[in-house]
């Protein structure tokens, strides 16, 4: 049990480790492409930006040239109004000639023209990234050509800082995310197994406790949540089940110990009285007989009894034969015509010639029982009716109906038990009573058949259903025993 | 007739011996395999007894050893292993019959006598007798004291039993599985009132009496009645 609590520990730990891991690594791969895409905006956005301004300083020019050439100053405001709105962008202008139309305070953009990517820059128009003392630039180029005279080069200029710093700030957020949520599921899981794992523990102890002497204790409903109560209604189930049979089974231990002594207590009686006085030889001949009989029904017993524990143990092999079944009820019926004529009842074999595949032996001692037991309970003056048929073209089926009283539908069932007796003060009456019919049910069920009893007021029927070829295999009839 | 029998449960062996020395067998009892080995093969029996769980060779072994070394003696296998299985192993491997313990004696004998029988000519009746009965085979009549009996056909076949094995004691298991196929325990009581029937139809309004109840083992018919 300790191992055991100490294994389930460690389950829930290494199941916890894993939905951990998988969550972050989700998360992880989540947040990279999040970073990756807000960069991708951010660098949109700066070069968004530069185009924005290189664009109105292009009008802006424009405007100096030709509309408005008299104030520079005004130009110059107007430019210094523009870039106030933007953090950290520099602009420098020059013309045709070289000279400097307006430079920004900040890093001298004039060194950009040293880089050979310069004009490369100018030409494509695309934007670049500039290194300058510590700082990281995106810068754009433009030449503008107003005339032929009036050209212009403009060099714009963002800082990249703060762009970084954002993507490291929403970094930081998400491995903050990362963690929390990677633990959340940890606790949460660790916690979700710990619920579910107690009330098993719970059920576990409680089928622990049920042992061959408490097989009547059921698992009660209340202990475990709603979603194990058909866990725990299979569970009763499977244990009424197993009680039943031993139950039965422990009523033929005793049965068969009470089914011994009997006739060993008259063996004992007997000889001691016979060994108690001196009698005469006829008189001890008397004793050896009575003694016989009960030796041979003894001996019939445990032969019987063998016989049901090797069906039990499945140690029988039936020697599969063609045998019409028509033909073998005939031969039964002959074999127990002296006795039915002396009881004044009739036999009536009604039906198709049925052809199975099967052991002769066995269906002859199935067949036998069934009759035999018939013959005990029919009434002077009544017929006893069997009839054959085919039910499909696997499966044929026979009935012994023989009329009498009828019998109760709860011992039905138990009617093919050992030794069971509908009326329990009934005497031993001839030898094997009781066992008969437990034989024939096992030998129906080695041949892969089934069997079972009907009752009313007119008659006791007893049904046999077999299959053709004894390979046949029918899941339903598996599920059954 | 000769006779071994191999067993090695003392006491089992030492009834076999009386039973079938008082049935009129020389009889030799070994309790182990080797000494039995030795004996069948030094020695003629016309049948061998044979147990098959003994405790130094089995006697399926034996049974094969033999039939290599060519005797021709009858080999009846006795077990307490009564399954279909084993009674095939031991008949394939060359025994004559088997049988499962707990067994009757009467039911032994019985077959005992039916194995030494096989060795004999087989004549060839038309007509089967016992004191003023007769029994015509081919036309299926019977007559007692120059009476037609009308038999149904069980009977017949019953009484034919019993007169080919006159004076011999028939056990009810032995008839029912040779008259009616019955070739397991069955409830012999049925045996009872099929003879009960028959001696009501050739015994009970003639003299003397044929069929006769031998307590405990089972029927004879006996043309010299004993009471």
């Amino acid at each position: 049990m300790k191992n055991n609590s100490h294994y389930n520990l460690f389950f829930s730990i290494r199941l916890a480790t894993l939905i951990c891991t998988i969550t972050s690594i989700i998360l992880f791969i989540l947040s990279y492409f999040i970073e990756r895409s807000f960069e991708n905006y951010t660098i949109k956005q700066n070069i968004a930006e530069l185009d924005a301004v290189i664009n109105t300083m292009q009008s802006e020019l424009y405007a100096r040239d030709y509309l408005d050439s008299s104030n520079n100053n005004r130009f110059e405001q107007n430019f210094s109004l523009i870039l106030a709105s933007h953090y950290r962008l520099f602009v420098y202008i020059e013309d045709k000639a070289g000279h400097v139309i307006f430079n920004t305070k900040g890093p001298d953009l004039l060194i950009t023209k040293q880089h050979p990517e310069f004009y490369q820059l100018m030409a494509t128009g695309k934007t670049g990234i500039w290194e300058h003392k510590n700082h990281s630039y995106r810068i754009a180029v433009a030449k503008i050509s107003l005339t032929d005279d009036n050209q212009y080069t403009i060099i714009a200029a963002i800082g990249r800082e703060q762009q970084s710093h954002y993507v490291s700030h929403l970094h930081e957020g998400l491995t903050i995310l990362i963690i929390i949520t990677s633990m959340i599921s940890f606790v949460w899981t660790m916690a979700a197994i710990y619920l579910t794992q107690k009330p098993i523990e719970r059920l576990t102890t409680r089928i622990q406790s049920v042992t061959s002497k408490h097989l009547n204790e059921r698992i009660p409903l209340s202990i475990v949540p709603a979603k194990f109560i058909g866990i725990v209604h299979a569970f009763n189930d499977m244990l009424a089940r197993i009680e039943d049979v031993f139950q039965r089974q422990r009523n033929f231990t005793a049965d068969i110990a009470h089914e011994i002594r009997t006739p060993i207590t008259n063996l004992v009686t007997q000889t001691q009285i016979a060994l108690s006085n001196a009698r005469t030889t006829d008189e001890y001949r008397e004793v050896l007989y009575s003694n016989l009989e009960e030796y041979e029904r003894l001996s019939k017993m445990i032969t019987d009894m063998l016989f049901l524990a090797q069906a039990d143990n499945k140690q029988l092999t039936p020697e599969l034969v063609d045998i019409n079944l028509k033909a073998m009820f005939t031969m039964i019926f002959d074999y127990f015509e002296p006795v039915i004529e002396d009881n004044n009842i009739s036999f009536d074999l009604e039906g198709e010639d049925l052809i199975i595949e099967g052991d002769r032996l066995m269906l002859t001692r199935a067949i036998y029982n069934l009759i035999s037991n018939a013959i005990r309970y029919t009434p002077s003056g009544q017929t006893i009716t069997v009839s054959l048929k085919h039910l499909n073209k696997n499966l044929i089926q026979f009935i012994v109906a023989n009329p009498g009283k009828k019998i109760a539908p709860e011992h039905l069932p138990k009617l093919f038990d050992r030794f069971y007796r509908v009326d329990k003060s009934r005497q031993r009456n001839g030898e094997g009573a009781g066992i008969g019919l437990a034989i024939v049910k096992s030998i129906i069920e080695t041949l892969k058949g089934k069997i079972c009893a009907e009752s009313d007021e007119l008659s006791t029927r007893i049904i046999v259903t077999l299959p053709i070829k004894n390979d046949y295999q029918n899941e339903d009839d598996k599920l059954r025993y | 007739m000769k006779l071994l029998v191999v067993e090695d449960e003392p006491k089992t062996g030492e009834y076999l011996r009386q039973g079938l020395v008082e049935s009129g067998y020389v009889v030799d009892l070994t309790k182990n395999g080797l000494d039995g080995y030795h004996k069948a093969m030094t020695e003629d029996y016309d049948l061998i007894i044979l147990d098959i769980m003994l405790p130094d060779i089995s006697g399926w072994k034996m049974v094969q050893s033999l039939r290599e070394a060519g005797k021709k003696s009858q080999i009846l296998l006795l077990s307490a292993m009564g399954s279909i299985d084993d009674k095939v192993k031991g008949l394939n491997l060359g025994a004559d019959d088997y049988m499962v313990k707990p067994f009757s004696f009467a039911e032994l004998l019985a077959r005992i006598r039916s194995l030494l029988r096989r060795n004999m000519p087989q004549q060839n009746q038309n007509q089967l007798s016992a004191a003023d009965l007769v029994m015509d085979l081919p036309k299926r009549t019977v007559t007692r004291a120059g009476k037609r009996i009308d038999l149904t056909n069980k009977e017949f076949l019953l009484l034919e039993y019993f007169l080919r094995y006159q004076n011999e004691v028939l056990p009810r298991s032995l008839i029912a599985s040779q008259v009616w196929d019955m070739n397991f325990d069955s409830d012999t009581n049925v045996i009872d009132v099929a003879i009960r029937r028959l001696r009501n139809k050739i015994d009970v309004d003639f003299e003397p009496k044929l069929i006769h109840t031998v307590r405990g083992m089972g029927y004879k018919l006996d043309a010299i009645d004993e009471e």
